[in-house]
């Protein structure tokens, strides 16, 4: 594991993403009265980073009695923005305070939380498990929890690109940290760059799953399981076939006519409906309850583990790296279209290779002296006589001469008309033309 | 800090990217797509596409990217400081926003920057450098050398390590550079030898002298129409298609041999130090006697045992110099009766040896009695017990002082 701390910067990132985590889940206890809807959520959350800055800032705070009460009388004061005091008077105030319990309680740990992070020193792994388990968190918060979620699609969504941008930038300046990374002009922001890409992406992405686009898919599949599944069906049918059918049983009985039942009772059911609200509020708070002892106990937890010296290294002196440009896009693209026009030639030409071998010449195929000492070359080729690296067109004529006797006019004349036109440059008359033809299909039917 | 390749693997994929967590996530994007649960489908496909962007970005982490670095210089003197430019180049469209570039070099050439101590090779350590690059990019850096220690240095392999940019998953490749570093032992400045090395019974020559001694070519130049043609070196005449002929060494009478008994450095409290004393000795010696025109043998009973045969050129001085670089004190054959069969006759032999060798006194008498001038120059602890046939050198001594016959 690597053991380098991570910049104070980054750190940002990892409020960003659990701060991203608890907006939904406490978007509901965290409603006001007064002023319902997001106002109360963000306010609680504002709590975290403002921890965060407050302990960094304020050293005073790093005493955990003043960072208690600071946290109690701020978290309060959310509340009284958003929420009103039911009744005038210490019975009012009372029940405010009662009500107010959880909110403040979920305000002061995010608030502690935030003053923890700025004196931790995390590691690049401990950032990339946070962001895992945080994933697979907010993932379970929105598939299962969503009833005790407020159902604002803003705050759902908000959430969830705050956590996929703040974690996925504080993974890429995480690993940077770990590398140890010497100043260079821009390395952060080639780190967020390529961070966000794929965020981007994702959003293009999936906006491209339309439900029609997913229910033709998820069609697909059934009827890929079905075709699957078809031959065993069929022989489990076969198989039916076969066992001994049984005597015919007795005509089925008609069912029971079925009895009008009594109305219920407008009154009975009025109450038991008053008792299944009563058993559901009780549930809800129940849960919430559990909920928030949970969340204390892991910023306990937390808070045991992960509050550190507040003490950070001294900046390191930048060392001189010289940057220069090598290599352009344009030469990469000229590679690139120069290696798919060589690859298609080699396509061709072992196609046109392939209908050699089947004893095809085509008839067009020579238009000067240069493309029929090719054929000739070829053909020398697959008879083993092929040309030798250092071999001179006469050399070659001689040896071809030597092996083949019978092939020697064509060869001759071959090769004699290719080096008028290689070395004399004159190119060969139409008539001569129609002759290496001909001589170069003797050779080939031979 | 436990950093170093050497100390830490590759860090393993995370569950969620590996495999079957993105197959999970994919799933679960698509039922959340068929539900119309976008904010779940937006998560699950981002990390979804994270996960695959992340493996193929691995994948091609190392694609056409080079690295590639050299020194300043191949050779130095101690105390030299050198600089080895490393370069990095990225000539492609994917950029990479880490890199970690692991330099596996010697401790004895003190390499600045961050570092870690190497746990499977203490002598040598991992120097770290964290880099970012861009497409298209090269980054070039120095780092300096100081050659403060003499020896033959291997700079060692070279560890890069890159991956996605989140890091999930790392890749490393090993970079097996064969750059080798001498470091030549320290030579003090002469002026003049306070050692008798004349030979008694020859003239001194000098290195303008006429004459000259045609069993040693210094090197071969073009021939000019007064050269006699014995002097002509055929087979560089073959090679070269010109008629080449041989140029001579000066002839002169002071035919000087090095030799070093290395039996006795091995042990003892001051062994390291008196023996690089002893070899930046011999090493004066032989820059002094280069330039005075006198041929020099070296030979030392090491394991293999070292034998140069006597030059006076300056390839040849180099090569002596070379050799003291890479000496190390194993040892060889008991020096007599060994050397008396390896030394040129009637040469003057200036032997380097320890107190601590065995016998050392029967070994001279036996150099001498095969008619050899013998010089000692004694490496010791204790410099009030030298004999007084012998130049002691001591631990802190003035080498130079010793040398020239002042102290």
């Amino acid at each position: 594991m690597n053991t380098r701390l991570v910049d104070p910067r980054t750190l940002w990132t990892v409020l960003a993403m659990e701060a991203a985590l608890a907006l939904p889940l406490m978007s509901l206890p965290a409603q006001g009265d007064r002023l319902p809807g997001l106002l109360g959520p963000l306010l609680l959350v504002a709590l975290l980073p403002l921890g965060f800055l407050s302990v960094h800032h304020l050293p005073k705070l790093r005493d955990p009695s003043w960072r208690l009460l600071t946290g109690l009388g701020l978290a309060l004061l959310t509340r009284a923005i958003v929420s009103v005091v039911p009744s005038v008077g210490l019975p009012g105030l009372a029940t405010w305070l009662a009500r107010s319990i959880v909110p403040v309680a979920i305000g002061v740990g995010l608030w502690w939380r935030g003053g923890a992070l700025s004196v931790a020193e995390l590691t690049p792994a401990e950032v990339r498990t946070e962001f895992s388990v945080l994933a697979v968190c907010l993932l379970l918060v929105l598939a299962l929890v969503r009833p005790f979620v407020l159902g604002d699609p803003t705050l759902l969504g908000a959430s969830v690109a705050v956590f996929a941008v703040g974690g996925l930038i504080g993974m890429a300046l995480s690993r940077q940290d770990a590398a140890d990374l010497v100043s260079l002009s821009y390395g952060r922001s080639l780190a967020a760059v390529t961070a966000v890409l794929p965020a981007i992406s994702a959003v293009v992405l999936v906006s491209v799953l339309r439900p029609e686009l997913l229910g033709a898919m998820w069609l697909t599949l059934a009827r890929i399981i079905q075709l699957a599944l078809l031959p065993i069906g069929l022989l489990l049918a076969w198989l039916a076939s076969l066992l001994p059918r049984g005597s015919p049983g007795p005509p089925p009985t008609p069912p029971p006519r079925p009895t009008p039942e009594l109305l219920p009772d407008p009154a009975a059911l009025a109450a038991a409906q008053e008792r299944m609200a009563w058993l559901g509020t009780l549930i809800v708070l129940t849960l919430l309850l559990a909920a928030a002892g949970v969340a204390l106990l892991v910023a306990r937890l937390l808070l045991q583990n992960w509050i550190g010296s507040p003490t950070r290294g001294s900046p390191r002196q930048v060392e001189a790296v010289v940057v220069e440009r090598t290599g352009t896009p344009r030469a990469d693209a000229q590679n690139f279209f120069g290696w798919l026009l060589r690859w298609l030639r080699r396509r061709f030409r072992a196609r046109a290779g392939a209908l050699h071998a089947n004893g095809h010449v085509p008839d067009d195929g020579i238009a000067d002296s240069w493309a029929a000492y090719q054929r000739l070359l070829t053909w020398a080729e697959r008879q083993g006589l092929g040309r030798r690296p250092a071999e001179t067109t006469g050399q070659l004529q001689a040896r071809l001469r030597e092996h083949a006797p019978e092939t020697a006019n064509a060869v001759d004349l071959l090769t004699r008309t290719y080096e008028w036109e290689r070395y004399g440059a004159v190119h060969p008359p139409a008539d001569r033309l129609r002759r290496l033809q001909a001589a170069l299909k003797a050779l080939i039917d031979r | 800090m436990m950093d170093s390749p050497e100390a830490r693997a590759l860090a393993a994929e995370p569950w969620l990217f590996g495999r079957q967590g993105l197959g999970l996530l994919a799933l679960v994007m698509a039922i959340a797509a068929t539900f119309l649960a976008t904010d779940i489908t937006y998560l699950a496909g981002a990390l979804l596409l994270v996960g695959l962007a992340a493996r193929a970005w691995a994948a091609l982490a190392f694609a056409r990217v080079t690295y590639t670095r050299r020194t300043s210089r191949t050779r130095a003197f101690c105390g030299d400081e050198l600089a080895l430019e490393s370069t990095l180049a990225n000539p492609r469209p994917l950029p990479l926003p880490w890199l970690e570039v692991w330099e596996h070099l010697p401790v004895a050439l003190a390499p600045a920057g961050a570092s870690e101590r190497s746990f499977a090779e203490p002598s040598r350590l991992w120097l770290s450098r964290g880099l970012a690059i861009w497409p298209y990019q090269r980054l070039r850096w120095s780092r300096k050398l100081v050659c403060s220690h003499r020896g033959a240095y291997h700079l060692g392999q070279v560890r890069l390590r890159t991956g996605d940019p989140f890091g999930f998953f790392e890749r490393e490749r090993q970079v097996q550079d064969t750059l080798e570093l001498l470091v030549y032992p320290r030579v003090v400045p002469l002026h003049q030898l306070g050692l008798p090395l004349r030979h008694p019974a020859l003239d001194v020559g000098s290195p303008n002298s006429p004459l000259t001694d045609p069993t040693r070519t210094a090197t071969v130049r073009d021939y000019r129409p007064d050269d006699p043609l014995r002097l002509i070196h055929w087979p560089t005449t073959a090679r070269r298609g010109s008629l080449q002929v041989r140029v001579l060494e000066p002839a002169t009478s002071l035919h000087v041999s090095l030799l070093l008994d290395v039996r006795g450095f091995s042990f003892g409290v001051y062994h390291d130090e008196l023996l690089e004393l002893t070899l930046s000795a011999l090493a004066s010696l032989a820059v002094f006697l280069q330039g005075e025109g006198a041929p020099i043998a070296m030979l030392a009973n090491t394991n293999p045992p070292l034998v140069i045969p006597p030059g006076a050129s300056v390839p040849h001085l180099q090569s002596v110099l070379e050799a003291l670089a890479r000496l190390k004190p194993q040892a060889g054959p008991p020096l007599v009766p060994w050397a008396v069969q390896e030394l040129p006759r009637g040469n003057t032999v200036v032997l380097a040896a320890s107190d601590n060798t065995v016998a050392l006194e029967r070994s001279i008498a036996r150099l001498q009695d095969a008619d050899l001038t013998v010089v000692v120059l004694l490496a010791t602890a204790k410099a009030g017990s030298t004999p007084r046939w012998a130049v002691p050198i001591t631990p802190g001594c003035d080498l130079s002082a010793r040398l020239e016959g002042r102290g």
